[in-house]
C-alpha cells in the first residue's frame, strides 16, 4: 500500500470517527438510554449498511381511529375466503410481524393466499390517556373486526393475537363471539400468577400503578425502556460485542440492526389501560379466572368456542410457556392445539427458524380451518 | 484492479471493530477472561433482581418519586385554579370531549361510505335493466 491510500485510509477512518462521536453526542442530549441508538452510527458505518428495511410489505390503510389505524396486505393469488386478522401489543410497533424480507410473518401469510389484516395502534399522545379496555376491546378491535370482514367480504375471520395483543384480543373474543372462525394465541400471557420477573415486579407490595399514571397519565418512554433493561442488563450491552466479530457478515448484522430497531422503538403506554392491565391481570390474575370486567361484562375465558391454536416459545420470559398453555384448557372448543417452539418471545416473529419452521406449521393449521376459495 | 481490491478489502474502522469484537471474544484470552467477568456479573445481578429487599426498596423508591409528581401536579393545578385558568385536567377532560366528538364524526363518515357504496352498487346493476327496457 502506498504512502498516499495509506494517509487516506486513516484520514477516512478519523473523519468516519468525528461523524460517529458527533451523531453519539446528538443521541445523548435527547436522552436516550437505549444502547442502540449509540451503537447504530458506529455498526451502519463500520458494517457498510444502510437503515434496515422494516415493514416492507405493501398495504393499505383501510379505517382509522385516534392514533389507531388498520392496515390491508392484499395477496397477488388470494387462496383463502377466510381473512387474517392481527392484534399486536401496545408495547412498541406492530412491524414485529413485518420484520425484514424474507423473515415476516405477515410476508409469509400473505404469499400463502391469506388475505392479511393487522393492528398498528400508533404512537399513544395525551389523547389516548382515558382510553381504557373498553374503547380498546369493544370499539377498536370490533371496529377492525367489523372492517376485515367488510373489505375482504368474508363471514368470519381468524384472529391472531400476539404478547399483550392477543390479551386484549382474547377478552374481546370472550366477549363477541360473531364473526369469529378460529384463534391463533401467539406468546399470549393469561395466567398471569405464572408471569415471570413481570409477577414479581408488580406485585402490588411494592408497585403502586395508581401513583404511576396519576402522575403521568400514560407510562413515559424512559420508564418502558428502564423495566426491559432490567431483563438482562449486561447482555444488553456485551450482545453488541457479538455484532462487532460479525461486522462483515451482512445478513447477520442487518438482523441485528433491525431488531435492536425495534427494540429501542418504545411508545407511551396508554395510562388507563395500563392501570386496569396491571391490576386485574399481573396483580389480581384476574384475567383467567373470569373475574375481569370490561365495560361491566365479565371477561370469561369459557366463552371461546372457536378453534384455537396457541403457539409458544419455550425460552420466553415475557410470557413464560406456562402462563400461556392454560389457556387450551380454559376455552370451551374440542379443537384446540399447543406448538411449541424452542425460540425467545421476539424470535417467533423474526427467527430464521419463522419461515423455515414456525410459520409453515402455523399457516398450514389456519389454512385447513378456513374457507377455500 | 487496484480500485476492486480497495473495494473488497475492508475499512479500517471495520477491521477497528472486529477487533475489538475478537478481543472480548471467547477466542482469546482477554475474551475468555471478559466472559468470566460477565457471568458473574450477570448471576450477581440476576440474583439483585430477584431478591425481596432490592425490589422492595426499588418499588419504595419509584412510588415516593411519582407521588411526589402527583402533589406537584396538584399544587400546579391549585395555583392554576387560583388565578382562572384552566388546569391540566381540564385540558384533558376537553381533550376527551373533543376526541369523542371527533371519533362520531369519524363513525358517520365511515357509515356514510358505506351507505354510498350500497347506493352506487345498486345504482350500478339498475342501470344496465333500465338500458334493456329502453333498448
Amino acid at each position: 500500500m502506498s504512502f498516499f491510500s495509506k494517509t487516506r485510509e486513516v484520514s477516512s477512518f478519523l473523519k468516519s470517527n468525528a461523524e460517529i462521536a458527533g451523531d453519539m453526542i446528538r443521541v445523548a442530549r435527547s436522552g436516550s438510554i437505549s444502547p442502540y441508538h449509540y451503537m447504530k452510527p458506529l455498526i451502519l458505518r463500520a458494517a457498510e449498511l444502510g437503515e434496515p428495511p422494516l415493514a416492507p410489505t405493501p398495504y393499505e390503510v383501510v379505517y382509522t381511529k385516534g392514533t389507531m389505524r388498520l392496515l390491508h396486505y392484499a395477496p397477488e393469488k388470494r387462496k383463502y375466503q377466510t381473512p387474517i386478522l392481527f392484534i399486536y401489543s401496545l408495547i412498541n410497533r406492530w412491524y414485529i410481524l413485518d420484520f425484514l424480507p424474507g423473515r415476516s410473518l405477515i410476508e409469509f401469510m400473505v404469499k400463502q393466499g391469506f388475505d392479511v389484516y393487522a393492528i398498528d395502534w400508533g404512537t399513544p399522545g395525551p389523547d389516548e390517556r382515558q382510553v381504557g379496555w373498553e374503547d380498546v376491546v369493544n370499539v377498536l378491535i370490533k371496529n377492525s373486526v367489523k372492517w376485515t370482514l367488510r373489505k375482504s367480504g368474508a363471514k368470519d375471520l381468524t384472529i391472531y393475537g400476539y404478547c399483550m395483543g392477543g390479551t386484549m384480543a382474547l377478552a374481546y373474543a370472550s366477549l363477541h363471539q360473531e364473526g369469529l372462525r378460529n384463534f391463533v394465541a401467539q406468546a399470549t400471557p393469561v395466567d398471569f400468577s405464572e408471569g415471570g420477573v413481570f409477577t414479581a415486579w408488580t406485585a402490588p407490595s411494592r408497585f403502586d400503578v395508581d401513583a404511576l399514571v396519576d402522575a403521568y397519565g400514560n407510562v413515559p418512554i424512559q420508564l418502558m425502556e428502564t423495566g426491559f433493561s432490567s431483563m438482562a442488563p449486561v447482555q444488553r450491552m456485551t450482545k453488541w460485542l457479538e455484532v462487532f466479530r460479525k461486522i462483515e457478515d451482512k445478513d447477520f448484522v442487518m438482523t441485528f440492526l433491525g431488531m435492536e430497531h425495534w427494540a429501542a422503538d418504545n411508545v407511551e403506554f396508554p395510562g388507563e389501560i395500563y392501570r386496569q392491565y396491571i391490576k386485574d391481570c399481573y396483580q389480581s390474575n384476574n384475567f383467567c379466572n373470569a373475574r375481569m370486567k370490561i365495560a361491566g361484562h365479565t371477561v370469561d375465558l369459557a366463552n371461546i368456542t372457536c378453534p384455537l391454536l396457541s403457539v409458544l416459545a419455550e425460552n420466553d420470559p415475557i410470557a413464560p410457556p406456562k402462563s400461556s398453555e392454560v389457556l387450551n384448557k380454559i376455552i370451551k372448543s374440542s379443537d384446540n392445539e399447543i406448538m411449541r417452539f424452542p425460540v425467545g418471545h421476539i424470535g417467533l416473529s423474526t427467527s430464521s427458524k419463522g419461515p423455515k419452521v414456525i410459520w409453515p406449521k402455523v399457516a398450514k393449521w389456519i389454512g385447513e380451518r378456513s374457507v377455500v376459495i | 484492479m487496484a480500485d476492486s481490491q480497495s473495494r473488497d478489502k475492508p475499512t479500517l474502522l471495520t477491521r477497528a471493530v472486529k477487533s475489538v469484537g475478537q478481543l472480548l471474544g471467547p477466542t482469546t484470552k482477554t475474551g475468555r477472561a471478559f466472559g468470566v467477568v460477565e457471568k458473574n456479573l450477570t448471576q450477581v445481578i440476576d440474583r439483585l433482581g430477584q431478591s425481596d429487599t432490592y425490589l422492595d426498596h426499588v418499588g419504595r423508591t419509584l412510588s415516593k418519586r411519582f407521588q411526589s409528581r402527583v402533589k406537584t401536579n396538584t399544587a400546579r393545578e391549585n395555583l392554576l385554579h387560583a388565578l382562572r385558568l384552566p388546569t391540566s385536567s381540564e385540558v384533558s377532560n376537553l381533550r376527551r370531549d373533543v376526541r369523542s366528538l371527533h371519533d362520531q364524526m369519524e363513525a358517520l363518515s365511515a357509515q356514510l361510505e358505506v351507505v354510498l357504496e350500497s347506493i352506487e352498487k345498486k345504482q350500478s346493476t339498475a342501470m344496465p335493466s333500465e338500458k334493456e327496457k329502453s333498448s
